[in-house]
């Protein structure tokens, strides 16, 4: 594999990973500190979601430069979404949403990782001789089907948490029970 | 909604998981549109603004 694929590869495969990873911690404060998601939450969710599925495009069909169009855009969004949350919350004497993790709430540091994938993806533009070389695929190994599978079922796994959370309605604002259970499981 | 929006990045997941392309590319934007939208009504619902 020519050199510059071989590193589109590597930092595709590195990213869906951290992005499964933030995912599944989410999934931790959900359920094992019963920090229930907001709506906004869950938009930064699917702002992760989108962002992984246009790296899935990469890692399935081959890098193009669309596809990074796409992760800009969806990095965009998430940053978007992210930003307004902690303007929500900025005034002097706000708590915030939720408990911080190392001094920040999580949607601080979603707002920091969308940044920062911002970045990474214009850095990844200028990489540019794996977009016209005759053979753009990344091998589609076992791994790499392994990982978009298990990204697919953080997918699932966050539908059925809304699910649960708020039936198919309009999420509350500052959820403290499961609609289902009628409690935050502690 | 977010259960419906958590839906169709789900179907797009499986599209691109058994390599089926129908203008998957495109359909990763107008779900992003989708977000996008509900996200804007979800912030003016909370501001008390009307469509």
């Amino acid at each position: 594999m020519d050199k510059q694929l071989k590193l589109h590869a590597i930092a595709n495969h590195i990213a869906l990973i951290l992005i499964s990873f933030i995912l599944i911690a989410a999934f931790y404060e959900q359920f094992a500190l019963h920090e229930l998601p907001c709506p906004l939450c869950l938009l930064q969710r699917a702002g992760l979601v989108a962002l992984g599925l246009a790296i899935c495009l990469n890692l399935r069909f081959g890098v193009q430069i669309p596809h990074y169009g796409l992760m800009l855009l969806a990095s965009l969004m998430g940053f978007g979404i992210a930003t307004r949350q902690i303007l929500l919350h900025i005034t002097p004497g706000d708590s915030g949403y939720g408990s911080a993790v190392l001094g920040l709430h999580l949607y601080t540091w979603a707002s920091i990782f969308f940044f920062v994938s911002l970045v990474f993806v214009s850095l990844s533009l200028l990489v540019d001789k794996a977009f016209f070389a005759s053979n753009n695929k990344i091998s589609v190994n076992y791994f790499s089907r392994g990982l978009i599978a298990l990204f697919l079922v953080l997918i699932l796994a966050n539908m059925l948490g809304v699910f649960f959370e708020c039936g198919i309605g309009v999420c509350p604002d500052n959820p403290i029970v499961y609609l289902f259970w009628g409690s935050a499981g502690s | 909604m977010m259960v419906r929006i958590f839906f169709i990045y789900l179907i797009l997941g499986l599209q691109i998981f058994f390599g089926k392309s129908f203008w998957l590319k495109t359909q990763l934007f107008i779900y992003m549109l989708i977000t996008l939208l509900w996200f804007y009504h979800h912030a003016t619902d909370q501001l008390g603004l009307s469509w």
